[in-house]
C-alpha cells in the first residue's frame, strides 16, 4: 500500500421502473478515514454501493475508485476489499475453500487464505463447512474475502449485523485499524451509534438523495446539553440571550440547543449560576438523523 | 483465464455435488446399459446387429443428464448462495467467468462421460459375452460412438451453463432441462409430425452425435451433422446466457 486511494460518487442515480432508488447522489471517502454510510432502510446504500462496485449500472452519473470505474480496475482485488452481504458463500464450502477460490481468481497462493483466517480470527473453523457458522463467523469470513488482496479501499455494507457485542467492538477497532493504515474505509449502516462509535466522517442519505455529508464532530454540534441548577429561570434566560434554545424547563433541569456543552459551562460561569450537572446528550447524531430523514407521519 | 479456470475447478471440487452427480451418472448408466442389453428385442436394432450393438455402446450418455445440470447449477448456484456477488466483484468481466465456467464443465463432461463409458463397457462386454453375441461393431464404428458421446456429454453442460445464465431459479431450470430430456424431446422426435423438425433439436441432435438409435422410424441426422448441430444449440445457449450475465444487475 503506497498512497491512499478516494472514493468518489458524483451524480449517480438508479432507477428501477418507476422508482428513484438513488438520485442524483454525489460524496467522496477519504484515504485514512472511516466514511459512515449512513441512511434507514431502503434509503438506496445497498445500491448506491453496488454502482460503485460495478454490480448495478448505474442511470445516470458515476462512481469511481482512485479515478476510474470499478469495471475499468486491472486487478480489483488489489483495489478494492468489498464485503457486501453476510453470507456469500456456498453453505457446505468450507471457509478455507472459499477464500481459496479468491486467491485463485487473484493469483495469491494458498497460504494467504491461511493468513486472512488469522487476520479474522476464523483459524480453528477453517475446514468446516459454512453452514455451522453464526452470522458473525460469516461476517468475519466476509471481510477476509475483502482483504484477500491487501487493498488500500474497503467498502462494507452493513458489517455489524448479527455481530454480538464483543463482535462488534472487535470490528471497531479492527476498522480503525485499517484507516489508521491509510486506507479509505466506507462503512454503511443503519445504526447510528455504531457508526457514531467508529466513523470520521458521515454521508447521510435518505430515499436516494444526499441529506448531510460531513466530520462527524461537525454534525454533533447543535445537540442536546442539560444543565441541572436551582436557578433555572434565570439562566434560561441568559441561554437566550447567547443565542441558545430552551427546549425544556423542568424546574431544576434545562434542556438546550444551540449551544455546546463548554459554552454553556463558561456562561454559567460569568453569570455566577450555580451549576449541579452538565451534560452533553449522547445521541446528538441520533437526533439529527431523525430529524433529517424524517420519521414520516403517514397521510 | 488460468487464473479463472483454476476458481472454478476449486468450486466444483470443494463441495460434494460433483460426487453425488458422478454416482447418479454411472447409476444411470449401469440401469440404460442394462435395459439396453436385458430389454433388447430381436429386429433391426435387436443385438445381433450393428445399430443394436451401438446402442448398447452408447448408453454413456445417460452421463449428459448430470453433466446439464452441473452445468446449470455452476451458473444458478452463483445466485441461491448469492456468490454471484464475489465472483463478479473479482472479476467484473463478467463474459470471462462465463467463458471459464463453459471450458470447465465441457471438460468434466467429457470426464463424466469416460467414466460411464467404463461402466458401459464392464456391464456390455461381459454380458453380451455371455450372451453368446458375436461383435459386430466394428472398432472404427465403437470409437466413433464413444467419441460421439463423450462431445455429447460435453455440449450439454456447455448448454447446461446458457441456460442457468438465462434461467436463474435452480428449480425451474433444472425441471425444464429433464422435461426436455424426458418427455418433449423423445415426444417431437418420436411423433411422425414433428419428426422432421425435431431432429434439429438438441435432443434428437444429440442422439445423432451419441449415434444413440431409439426408434427406426424417428428421424435422425447424420453423426457430423448432428453434432454441428448441438454445437450450434450449445453456443447459442452461452452466447445468449453470457448476453445476459454481463447485463443482469446483480442485486
Amino acid at each position: 500500500m503506497s498512497e491512499g486511494v478516494r472514493i468518489e460518487v458524483e451524480g449517480l442515480s438508479k432507477s428501477f421502473g418507476d422508482v428513484r432508488a438513488v438520485d442524483a447522489l454525489s460524496f467522496s471517502a477519504e484515504p485514512g478515514e472511516v466514511t459512515g454510510f449512513l441512511g434507514p432502510n431502503g434509503a438506496g446504500k445497498t445500491t448506491t454501493l453496488r454502482m460503485l462496485l460495478g454490480l448495478v449500472e448505474p442511470t445516470d452519473g458515476r462512481a469511481t475508485i482512485g479515478g476510474s470505474t470499478y469495471a475499468d480496475l486491472d486487478r480489483p482485488a488489489d483495489v478494492v476489499g468489498a464485503a457486501l452481504e453476510a453470507s456469500s458463500f456456498h453453505p457446505g464450502r468450507s471457509g478455507r475453500d472459499h477464500l481459496r477460490i479468491y486467491c485463485d481468481v487473484n493469483g495469491y497462493p494458498d497460504t494467504r487464505a491461511i493468513e486472512m483466517l488469522a487476520l479474522v480470527g476464523l483459524t480453528e473453523a477453517a475446514r468446516r463447512p459454512v453452514r455451522g457458522y453464526s452470522l458473525g463467523m460469516r461476517q468475519r469470513l466476509g471481510l477476509a474475502t475483502a482483504l484477500v488482496g491487501d487493498p488500500p479501499v474497503l467498502v462494507l455494507d452493513e458489517p455489524s449485523n448479527g455481530l454480538d457485542p464483543a463482535g462488534i467492538a472487535w470490528l471497531r477497532e479492527f476498522l480503525k485499524e485499517l484507516a489508521g493504515e491509510g486506507r479509505t474505509v466506507l462503512v454503511s449502516s443503519h445504526a447510528l451509534m455504531e457508526v457514531q462509535q467508529i466513523a470520521d466522517r458521515v454521508v447521510i442519505i435518505d430515499r436516494g438523495r444526499l441529506v448531510r455529508d460531513g466530520r462527524l464532530h461537525e454534525l454533533t454540534v447543535g445537540g442536546q446539553v442539560l444543565v441541572t441548577t436551582p436557578d433555572t429561570d434565570r439562566f434560561a434566560r441568559v441561554l437566550v440571550s447567547a443565542g441558545g434554545t430552551v427546549i425544556r424547563n423542568s424546574g431544576d433541569t434545562l434542556e438546550t440547543e444551540g449551544l455546546t456543552a463548554r459554552e454553556v459551562g463558561r456562561l454559567a460561569f460569568e453569570h455566577h449560576v450555580e451549576l449541579h450537572g452538565l451534560e452533553k446528550r449522547q445521541d446528538g447524531l441520533e437526533q439529527i438523523f431523525f430529524s433529517l430523514t424524517g420519521v414520516e407521519v403517514q397521510r | 483465464m488460468t487464473a479463472l479456470l483454476r476458481a472454478e475447478l476449486r468450486k466444483l471440487t470443494t463441495t460434494w455435488l460433483w460426487l453425488w452427480m458422478l454416482v447418479l451418472g454411472l447409476a444411470m448408466t449401469g440401469a440404460t446399459t442394462s435395459a439396453a442389453i436385458g430389454f433388447a428385442e430381436p429386429g433391426p436394432l435387436g443385438l445381433e446387429s450393428a445399430a443394436g450393438q451401438r446402442t448398447v455402446f452408447a448408453q454413456a450418455s445417460a452421463a449428459l443428464l448430470v453433466a446439464g445440470i452441473l452445468g446449470i447449477v455452476a451458473v444458478t448456484g452463483e445466485f441461491t448462495h448469492r456468490t454471484a456477488t464475489p465472483t463478479f466483484l473479482a472479476t467484473p468481466r463478467r463474459g470471462r467467468v462465463v467463458l471459464a465456467k463453459l471450458l470447465t464443465y465441457a471438460t468434466a463432461g467429457l470426464l463424466y462421460a469416460a467414466a460411464c463409458t467404463a461402466v458401459v463397457l464392464a456391464v456390455a462386454l461381459p454380458w453380451l459375452a455371455a450372451k453368446g453375441v458375436d461383435l459386430v461393431l466394428p472398432g472404427t464404428d465403437l470409437a466413433r460412438t464413444l467419441v460421439g458421446v463423450a462431445l455429447e456429454v460435453a455440449l450439454y453442460a456447455v448448454l447446461g451453463v446458457g441456460l442457468g445464465c438465462l434461467v436463474r431459479n435452480h428449480i425451474a431450470a433444472i425441471v425444464g432441462f429433464v422435461v426436455y430430456l424426458f418427455v418433449l424431446g423423445p415426444i417431437l422426435s418420436g411423433v411422425r409430425a414433428t419428426s422432421e423438425v425435431a431432429q434439429y433439436l438438441p435432443y434428437q441432435a444429440g442422439n445423432a452425435l451419441g449415434r444413440l438409435t431409439s426408434s427406426v422410424h424417428a428421424e435422425i441426422l447424420g453423426q457430423a451433422a448432428g453434432g454441428l448441430v448441438l454445437l450450434a444449440w450449445a453456443l447459442a445457449f452461452a452466447a445468449l446466457g453470457t448476453r445476459v450475465a454481463i447485463r443482469r444487475d446483480i442485486t
